[in-house]
């Protein structure tokens, strides 16, 4: 917003803030939220109701088409696609925002470390991102299953670990940047220590900058889980995984092909939701 | 009437290193040389001269911002303060004009919320602000009034040396006015001493008491304000005078 | 030259901790080397006579450099599984993986890079608008979704002998491959059409496009013929480490396809704990992926001098 002011005519800055994201035109963050919000929401209130019990079989309606009864029809051992999704979906979400939230707490605090002292401890650890973000991650994560084993809580914690090198960058390259502005002399000047510049002058200002790599994180996280679980060094069977579930589709492709249809198409909504709030969050950016 | 020396610098010198210092290259600049003089209490002390002439190197020198110098800076005042130019980063985006006033007197810690509260309204009004401004953030501030928080932001720890880095440069030459009579009420009224630095002569004219000429990172001339403009002994200082003609 | 040798120099270092940080991985840390070799039901006597037998008493350093010397001429020593030579079991499914990707990359070369002139010369109509929501899209596909979606489409469409036979004969091989490449390249072409788009249009905007448009070019005249040379360098380079990427999408695509590759064999070796083989194929794709991201440095630099990639 603009502000002519009385005294002189001096026009206030046209910097928006964050905010300005919800008065504006921004096509893809409004879709993304939309889309992210109403699966966050199926999501949440399955954990408390289904219409069916993902584990309960039934023998006499085994690969059924998508009916009434059941929304995207049933798997090979007559549980309810449907509610087995949401389950599955769920625990993707779960992964997901652990994993971003490992990746984001830690990586905040090595990049603004490491930004705000800089160094020989700031050249080498970026140097040490560098080449785990220049790797695919699969890869990496894989190696990673070798050692630590394969199952829910080993996969978060392996791409949690994965992901710090992301969120380290982006923060560590704002906290230079602003390293040298006034507003920071002037704290220094009034007896700040480095802490809490750091941590209450800098870092508020970093969230506009965060928000993006944190959707983005969303994104490829939930795209990781799926993969891995695919592969079958996630999400270990009985938990119900996206992925796990996909491998099973698979060889009823043919016979019954909304059932990998319905799975994927749930996946491609979470991933498609999480970018395009990022891709909205990143524009708004550029724009201020 | 005895004058008491609030900050003396002898024989100050200071480089800038480029290059990394990993492989021991380092290209050193000279950005001041050998620079002396003495800012008494009450006074404000002007130091002109072109960008680059190692002005603004000066007063972080003198501050501590920057590290490398040789030479001695004695200090004899309390928590010296430094008002910037640019009224755009020089407040913080993500606090409130309050957050902004308080935060000084957080980081001091010793006054209750009550006390924080007084003190923050009372230099609020001082500097010609009113409540409305508290609860607004710097991108909702003109040029003007973000210069005024910057200045009750020094103020508000009741300093007795401001530094003041082309503080009024940004500003339109009416808002320039008001911030110098609001800066020159302030010394009056807290016995305050300023190093104004500026490249404007004619500002230098309205509000210091004395001079430094700087070129090149060396003071050139020192002298009365009067001095400076009316008897100009270096070439310089001819110069820039002229120009500012 | 010498930034040339200083990456050359950055990547043989890097190529030594990458062997390194594997042989860690693979031979020192798991407590179970022996015992995914001679079965659980060892005894402890047999483990202690295997670990001598296998030299695994000896120094990390020794091991490591003996095991690098083998590694370096070919030898990279037995299958724990299968007691077969690690490298003839590697040498056999290298050719099929390699081709899987090669195509991949021929496929995002050939088809971004048309439909990213086409957008930029037409940006802003129907046509660009509708193409950036499909691209965002096919970009939140997961390779994986999307090769199984294909993967149906072969079963339906190609004859079931098919599959059996497509190592015999290289085009039916290709004709196979069609499917599983289009899996990966597609979320790559989406990107690469983007990131064409994108830099065109801002190449467009620069002054010596304008005195293009004065000596008379068209709007697609002055893009191929001025634009393009400029735009086309973030790329190259983006392609070019694609090729490094799809090597991770190759693995799952070749899961759904049940080709036996590179990838495939990795998968199963990480099941069945086969130790050498799993660091036998991180180092090579590790060596990939690094190699690529070289060239691809190198390649920047030869185009535009100016570019300092540090």
């Amino acid at each position: 917003m603009i502000e002519v002011d009385e005294e002189s005519g001096n026009f206030a800055m046209k910097n928006k803030g964050i905010s300005s994201i919800f008065q504006g035109k921004n096509v893809f963050f409004r879709i993304g939220s939309v889309i992210t919000g109403a699966l966050v929401f199926l999501i949440c209130l399955s954990t408390v109701w289904l219409p069916y019990s993902p584990t309960q079989m039934d023998a006499t309606a085994k690969l059924n088409a998508p009916s009434f009864l059941h929304l995207f029809g049933t798997d090979h051992l007559g549980r309810d696609i449907f509610s087995r999704v949401m389950e599955g979906a769920g625990n993707t979400l779960l992964i997901a925002t652990c994993v971003v939230l490992i990746g984001c707490i830690i990586g905040t605090l090595i990049g603004s470390l490491t930004g705000y002292f800089g160094g020989m401890a700031d050249i080498v650890l970026m140097r040490v991102c560098d080449s785990i973000t220049a790797f695919p991650s699969v890869l990496l994560a894989l190696v990673m299953v070798m050692l630590l084993g394969r199952g829910k809580y080993q996969i978060i914690l392996i791409l949690g670990i994965l992901f710090i090198p992301s969120f380290a960058r982006v923060v560590r390259g704002e906290v230079a940047r602003q390293r040298n502005l006034n507003y920071i002399y002037s704290a220094k000047l009034m007896g700040a220590g480095h802490a809490r510049i750091i941590f209450y002058h800098i870092l508020p200002n970093t969230i506009s900058v965060l928000l993006p790599t944190i959707s983005i994180g969303f994104n490829n996280a939930v795209l990781a889980e799926a993969s891995m679980s695919y592969l079958g060094v996630g999400v270990q069977k009985p938990d119900t995984s996206l992925g796990g579930m996909l491998a099973e589709a698979q060889s009823y492709l043919t016979s019954a092909p909304y059932y990998a249809i319905f799975i994927g198409l749930v996946i491609v909504l979470m991933i498609l939701g999480f970018s395009m709030l990022g891709e909205g969050l990143s524009r708004n950016n550029a724009t201020n | 009437m005895q004058k008491t020396t609030i900050l003396q610098v002898n024989q100050l010198n200071s480089y800038y290193t480029k290059g990394s210092k990993v492989f021991g290259k380092k290209n050193a600049t000279q950005v001041l040389k050998d620079v002396n003089f003495e800012l008494y209490r009450g006074e404000v002390l002007g130091v002109v001269g072109e960008s680059g002439s190692g002005k603004s190197t000066l007063a972080k020198v003198i501050l501590g911002i920057t590290n490398e110098y040789e030479g001695s800076i004695v200090h004899n005042s309390l928590r010296p303060q430094m008002v910037f130019q640019d009224p755009y980063a020089s407040l913080n985006p993500a606090f409130t004009v309050e957050r902004i006033l308080e935060e000084p007197l957080l980081i001091y810690g010793k006054y209750g919320k009550e006390e924080r509260k007084r003190r923050v309204m009372e230099m609020l009004e001082n500097v010609g602000l009113s409540e409305e401004h508290l609860k607004r953030k710097p991108r909702e501030l003109s040029g003007g009034q973000r210069q005024r928080v910057s200045i009750a932001a020094a103020m508000i720890v009741h300093p007795q040396l401001l530094i003041l880095d082309e503080a009024v440069s940004a500003l339109d030459v009416t808002i320039q006015a008001q911030i110098l009579d609001l800066l020159i009420r302030l010394k009056k009224e807290h016995n305050l001493s300023y190093l104004f630095i500026s490249h404007d002569l004619n500002v230098v004219y309205q509000c210091c008491d004395r001079v430094l000429v700087m070129k090149d990172g060396e003071v050139v001339e020192e002298n009365t304000v009067d001095g400076i403009f009316d008897k100009p002994q270096h070439e310089y200082t001819k110069q820039l005078l002229e120009s500012a003609q | 030259m010498k930034y040339f040798t200083k990456k050359l120099f950055t990547l043989i270092i890097t190529l030594f901790i990458v062997s390194l940080l594997a042989f860690l991985a693979f031979q020192v840390i798991p407590a179970d080397v022996v015992t995914s070799r001679l079965g659980t039901n060892a005894t402890p006597e047999q483990i202690a006579i295997m670990k001598e037998q296998m030299g695994l008493n000896r120094p990390v350093f020794v091991r490591y450099f003996e095991w690098l010397s083998n590694f370096l001429q070919g030898d990279m020593g037995n299958s724990y599984v299968y007691d077969m030579p690690v490298n003839e079991m590697i040498a056999q499914k290298l050719p099929i993986s390699a081709t899987l990707i090669l195509l991949a990359c021929a496929m995002t070369v050939t088809f971004s890079i048309p439909i990213g002139i086409f957008l930029a010369r037409h940006a802003g109509g129907i046509f660009d608008r509708f193409m950036t929501v499909l691209n965002q899209v096919f970009m939140s596909i997961p390779p994986v979704f999307l090769g199984i979606l294909l993967f149906g489409v072969t079963l339906t469409i190609y004859p079931p002998e098919f599959s059996l036979h497509y190592s015999e004969n290289f085009w039916m091989l290709i004709l196979f491959m069609i499917l599983p490449a289009l899996s990966i390249a597609i979320s790559r072409i989406s990107m690469t059409v983007k990131l064409l788009r994108t830099s065109l249009l801002d190449e467009m905007d620069k002054n010596y496009i304008k005195t293009a448009y004065s000596r008379g070019h068209s709007r697609g005249s002055a893009l191929r013929q001025h634009a393009l040379k400029n735009a086309i360098l973030p790329v190259v380079v983006f392609i070019a480490v694609s090729a490094a990427e799809m090597v991770v999408a190759s693995i799952i695509i070749e899961q759904v396809f049940a080709i036996s590759g590179i990838g495939r064999l990795l998968i199963a070796s990480i099941a069945s704990r086969d130790f050498l083989v799993v660091q036998a194929i991180v180092v090579l794709l590790a060596t990939w992926v690094v190699t690529v991201n070289f060239l691809a440095d190198i390649l920047v630099q030869y185009i535009d001098p100016r570019v300092r990639l540090d």
